[in-house]
């Protein structure tokens, strides 16, 4: 199989400082990938290169074999914080940057995530996980090929975060999108990931398949086997 | 509910009312001289008077043709200079040292350079009124803009916005809050300049009827000129709260 993305020998910095060095890493369709790494790894680094909103000092980025250069079209980002604009409804936040008739297709995917009938009130009064649903919508209603998600659930509580969790795995099956993740949480990572990448200082220390079917639960012991070496790995 | 909205209605109105009438009861009882202050029963008077022959109308019509014309002037140009400095860098760093000099003068002081440009022109009333209503509108576009989330703009260009479309859905509306202060600011501006305007160099439009009034002494034309200051002062300010309201539904919970 083709992998969708190709991430070869890329590198980053930041003045002195050396973010990123020599990542080469290949996505397939429909794959779901966790970064995991400490603060400071550079993990979310690498998801911005991904999305065109920062470019590297070298290397290179392809999808379906063609180079990447400046924004990322084909790519839809989900930030840490919602970035709404506050005065657009939530529909018309859905709908950024699209001309035509978006309107139904919105709609429906507000539905999707469970927030039907909140289409025409304003972002201010949504909750924090309901905020997320709306982005993920509004990541969503691009169809984009490949879809980044850069520690979403972050601000979220525990049990959001697991509501939220299970949401994306739905979704993201269903709709086949190829999913990278950003996270700092071991749990989540092994929740939702097919494979999961471990970041140290700027360079990939190790890659791991998680053969777990899902759903997942947490309470399974070769979960949390996962957890735990994956936990050892990031700490030693 | 209904009860409220009637009380926000009466309540801002009680002050004005009472000193209305214990203005008019002290006239009436000859406290306040008509030589001071006319009563208010001789101010509505004249008013209606003046109306009758035409003239209030015609010099309202005058003074407001010049207040709109000077706002939309001045208005435009600040709001294009502080969208442009406010976004683009190098705009910033040429233009924006040399306006914040020109700001600190007080524009009135220039009435004796405009007379000397202008006469007792139009141009020369509209130009005063441009220019005082230049810079508030300016220094809360530039800061409006400024204050936008970076955030924001970098979601808005990850979603695929074009520079025309940020600016659009992001810039201007996230700046528009401020812009709107700077226009409630500005229309007290544009009423004082064209106020000290008329006084100094007109031969029509509100201040001049007043300056004219008090060469015969007429009194109740000189009040009734301030109440019609007050009163259009407050029309444009219930316009500026009016334009607040609709375009910021969204900040209310």
């Amino acid at each position: 199989m083709q992998p969708l993305i190709k991430v070869t020998d890329l590198s980053m910095e930041y003045g002195d400082k050396k973010v990123l060095e020599n990542v080469s890493l290949e996505v397939y369709p429909a794959e779901f990938i966790a970064i995991i790494g400490k603060s400071g790894c550079g993990k979310s680094t690498f998801l911005r290169l991904l999305s065109g909103l920062e470019t590297a000092v070298a290397g290179e980025i392809s999808q379906n074999g063609q180079t990447v250069q400046g924004i990322n079209s084909q790519a839809r980002i989900m930030f840490q914080n919602d970035r709404f604009l506050p005065w657009k409804k939530n529909i018309g936040n859905v709908g950024i940057g699209l001309k035509g008739e978006w309107r139904k297709q919105a709609r429906q995917l507000l539905k999707q995530v469970g927030l039907e009938g909140y289409e025409e009130q304003y972002p201010i009064t949504l909750s924090g996980g309901q905020k997320q649903r709306v982005a993920l919508a509004r990541a969503l209603i691009h169809q984009p090929e490949f879809l980044l998600l850069d520690e979403p659930l972050g601000a979220l509580d525990a049990l959001t975060r697991m509501e939220m969790q299970q949401l994306i795995a739905t979704i993201c099956r269903e709709k086949q999108v190829t999913c990278m993740l950003v996270t700092h949480d071991v749990e989540e990572a092994v929740m939702l990931a097919d494979r999961v990448i471990v970041l140290e200082d700027g360079q990939v220390k190790s890659e791991w398949q998680i053969d777990l079917p899902h759903e997942r639960k947490r309470a399974d012991s070769k979960f949390r086997n996962y957890v735990e070496q994956l936990l050892k790995e990031i700490l030693v | 509910m209904k009860r409220k909205k009637w009380d926000n209605l009466i309540i801002p109105f009680i002050v004005p009312l009472v000193v209305l009438i214990l203005w008019q009861y002290f006239s009436s009882i000859g406290v306040i001289s008509d030589r001071i202050l006319p009563s208010p029963t001789d101010v509505i008077n004249k008013g209606i008077k003046l109306t009758q022959t035409g003239e209030l109308p015609a010099n309202i019509l005058i003074s407001l043709r010049r207040a709109v014309i000077g706002f939309i002037l001045g208005g435009s140009i600040g709001f294009i200079l502080g969208m442009v400095n406010g976004m683009f860098q190098l705009f910033d760093r040429v233009f924006d040292t040399s306006i914040q000099m020109l700001r600190t003068i007080p524009h009135l002081s220039l009435i004796p350079l405009v007379i000397l440009w202008f006469g007792i022109d139009e141009a020369a009333k509209i130009f005063l009124v441009t220019i005082g209503v230049l810079f508030p509108i300016y220094i809360n576009t530039y800061h409006g803009v400024k204050q936008v989330d970076p955030e924001l703009i970098e979601m808005g260009k990850a979603y695929g916005l074009n520079r025309w479309k940020l600016f659009t859905e992001i810039v201007f509306p996230g700046a528009l809050s401020s812009i709107l202060v700077g226009v409630r600011y500005a229309l007290g501006i544009m009423w004082t300049s064209l106020i000290v305007a008329e006084t100094i160099s007109a031969d029509s439009g509100i201040g001049y009827m007043a300056t004219n009034a008090r060469e015969f002494m007429q009194m109740d034309t000189i009040v009734l000129c301030i109440v019609i200051y007050a009163l259009l002062g407050k029309f444009s300010d219930v316009i500026a709260r009016m334009l607040e309201n609709r375009w910021q539904k969204w900040s209310i919970r």
